[in-house]
């Protein structure tokens, strides 16, 4: 590209797992040397290993390793990085933590901390994007604070409708309300729970929209005041609010609803004076029309399919921007071509209505070959445990067309190996061969009204196991204790016993399914 | 060469004759089918290549203890050979000796069912543990007699975790 001078020396990553990998990368393909750091429970980590220099900076526990501000900072200066990267979830949108970057003479690679705040506090946002002429969804701009003020916006919007934390955000701190009667007891609730959890009570009211895709816009913006919007990402396919497959563009999108959503996604950054990455997430209803829902003040976890269709490496553009430098293109430079498909690999169990899963992994392999790209943190003997996120890996896949990019990723999924570990790989396969999926007619209400496995589906693996030991046993002679090659040490954890439906699945549908 | 092996399966029974061919392969006989199973290992660890009916699939096989520790997809099973004359195909309810049912998830015991001594018919309740704010249902995955209940309300258990030790066979397998 253009600016070949790396934008700094030494970047450190403030995150672990698949997005502290993406971010070393990044750095890398910059020629800007990249410091991890973990915690005990991750220093075998791929993100430990891919990075020039690594910090075991506290125990398992992400209060005192990942969230624990003053172990990066001291771990920033040790390693004499000039810039923090937060990737996402933990500190990427704490005001604070950008506070004390800057304060410890480090540079924040994300929004100035005044523009997190202000998206932070989802009433303050309203209010500003109100004035700037963004579309809101129909509710209070100023806190609600008792019974009968609700009662009278409630009239005025119609139940169902959302009592919402103003502190919250990312799906936090959301009730919903669906007559009079609910309202009073769940504003006091809501109070009550936003001060616990966020230590500020305010509140306000929204109508619920249903049904509601969940359409959002990519923005990057450098300091010389330049906006560039990215087009859209379609993740209605979600769970509880949480993601589980994006793509880009929308199904539904049309070029008239495209330019009027990035023209306020453009107002939007504009009105909190943004710098850097950040997504506008709006609710797209009727057909075309749109509301803001909120603003999400760092790079996402989806943010690879605006890669693939608009061809631009966001992170590098990140770290550009934050050193100061423009970005290296502007929105007329840049095109969209094809299609890109994400889904999020997880430790969940879709045949027990995604329950987390827990164990080690064995015998990783991922998916490679025309059109894919993988994101992620496994790695063979990994503990995936309770500590952190269930995300272990993104698999993105692109075509020129949304088949091409839906029967790609169909393939990944099959080529996606892992043993000892229950993902919601199956999960994917079942929706992205959903006719409503390939159609395209779907909503953020769509998963969690269609059921879609069930632990009847479980395959059953007994056969295989008997066929697979007998064969072992035969080989390998039957008396314990043999010396030999196959000795080694233990390998697996317990056997959890699980319950399953014997003897209905034929053997080589059973195995045929892994 | 004909052999039959009786296997215990994690908490299942099955029954496998096995038979050498001519060339090197092998076939092997379950619930009357016949299965052409070639197993190559892969590197020197515990991966392997299970040829079976011509379609291959990974699992990881391993000596533990008495048995062999083999992992499909995202299932483990302890593979033991048992006792000869335990019982025929299927047979399960047959098994002699004991087994311990381990907590399929993390969580916390919130009820426990039976003590010492009770006498338990295959898919009775055992006990409840909770995870993610949801009770499961642990039930009994065989006929028997409890021999001891390893926790206590509030206790809590890790993933395989053992929570009650039944002994087989001596109740309730007719």
């Amino acid at each position: 590209m253009t600016d070949v001078s790396p934008p700094f020396r030494k970047v450190l990553v403030a995150n672990r797992g698949e997005i502290a990998l993406r971010v070393v990368r990044g750095c890398r393909d910059l020629g800007v040397e990249s410091v991890a750091i973990c915690s005990e429970a991750d220093q075998a980590a791929p993100h430990v290993r891919y990075a020039d220099e690594a910090y075991t900076i506290g125990p398992a526990e992400a209060s005192e390793s990942y969230l624990a501000i003053e172990k990066i900072l001291d771990a920033a200066r040790r390693s004499q990085a000039e810039a923090v990267h937060p990737g996402y979830g933990f500190l990427a949108e704490n005001a604070e933590f950008a506070q004390a970057c800057t304060d410890a003479g480090l540079v924040f690679i994300g929004p100035p901390p005044a523009a997190m705040e202000k998206m932070g506090s989802k009433l303050e946002a309203r209010r500003t994007l109100q004035a700037a002429g963004v579309p809101l969804i129909p509710g209070t701009i100023e806190p609600v604070r008792d019974p009968s003020e609700a009662e009278r916006v409630a009239r005025e919007i119609g139940y169902p409708l959302l009592i919402k934390a103003s502190a919250g955000g990312g799906g936090k701190g959301i009730r919903e309300v669906n007559d009079a009667e609910e309202l009073t007891r769940a504003i006091a609730n809501a109070q009550q729970e936003a001060r616990a959890a966020f230590g500020d009570d305010a509140i306000y009211v929204e109508k619920l929209l249903r049904p509601v895709r969940h359409i959002e816009i990519q923005l990057i913006a450098d300091r010389q005041g330049q906006v560039v919007t990215l087009g859209e990402r379609e993740c209605s396919i979600q769970r509880r609010r949480q993601k589980l497959i994006e793509e880009a563009p929308a199904p539904t999108m049309t070029p008239e609803l495209r330019m009027r959503m990035r023209e306020a996604a453009r107002k939007v950054a504009e009105a909190c004076d943004y710098v850097n990455a950040g997504t506008v997430e709006c609710l797209v209803f009727d057909d075309d029309q749109f509301a803001f829902l909120e603003m999400n003040t760092r790079l996402q976890v989806e943010h690879p399919v605006t890669e693939m269709v608009w061809r631009v490496d966001l992170v590098a553009e990140q770290l550009r921007v934050a050193a100061g430098q423009p970005l290296t293109f502007t929105e007329n430079d840049l095109t969209m071509r094809g299609w890109a498909i994400e889904c999020r690999v997880a430790a969940e169990d879709p045949y027990q209505g995604f329950l987390p899963s827990t164990g080690t992994v064995h015998h990783y392999r991922e998916p490679a070959g025309p059109g894919i790209r993988v994101d992620s943190g496994l790695y063979d003997g990994m503990i995936v445990g309770v500590h952190y996120d269930p995300l272990l890996a993104k698999i993105i896949a692109r075509g020129l067309d949304r088949e091409q990019a839906r029967r790609r990723m169909l393939r990944a999924l099959s080529e996606f190996r892992l043993l000892g570990l229950q993902t919601n790989v199956p999960f994917h396969i079942a929706m992205l061969q959903d006719p409503n999926f390939i159609a395209g007619a779907i909503d953020t209400d769509y998963v969690e009204r269609t059921v879609h496995l069930t632990t009847d589906d479980r395959p059953d693996h007994t056969d295989i196991a008997a066929l697979a030991a007998a064969s072992f046993l035969q080989r390998n002679g039957s008396s314990a204790g043999t010396p030999g090659r196959d000795q080694g040490g233990p390998v697996a954890g317990p056997d959890p016993w699980v319950q399953r439906s014997r003897g209905q699945q034929g053997l080589v549908a059973g195995w045929r399914r892994n | 060469m004909a052999k039959k092996l009786a296997l215990a399966v994690g908490q299942a029974a099955r029954e496998v004759e096995v038979r050498e061919t001519d060339g090197g392969s092998l076939v092997l006989v379950l619930d009357g089918i016949e299965h052409s199973v070639d197993l190559k290992r892969i590197g020197e660890g515990p991966l392997y290549e299970l040829i079976l009916d011509h379609h291959a699939t990974e699992v990881l096989l391993q000596r533990e203890g008495q048995g062999v520790r083999t992992i499909v997809g995202a299932d483990s099973f302890l593979v033991t050979k048992r006792r000869a004359g335990a019982g025929g195909i299927g047979d399960e309810e047959a098994q002699e000796g004991e087994l311990t049912v381990q907590s399929p998830m993390t969580g916390v015991v919130v009820e426990v069912l039976v003590q010492a001594g009770d006498v338990v018919a295959k898919r009775d309740s055992l006990l409840v543990v909770q995870a993610m704010k949801m009770n499961n249902e642990i039930r009994s995955p065989t006929a028997g007699i409890v021999k001891t209940v390893h926790v206590a309300v509030d206790a809590n258990v890790d993933q395989g975790a053992p929570l009650v030790t039944i002994e087989l066979g001596s109740a309730g397998a007719n």
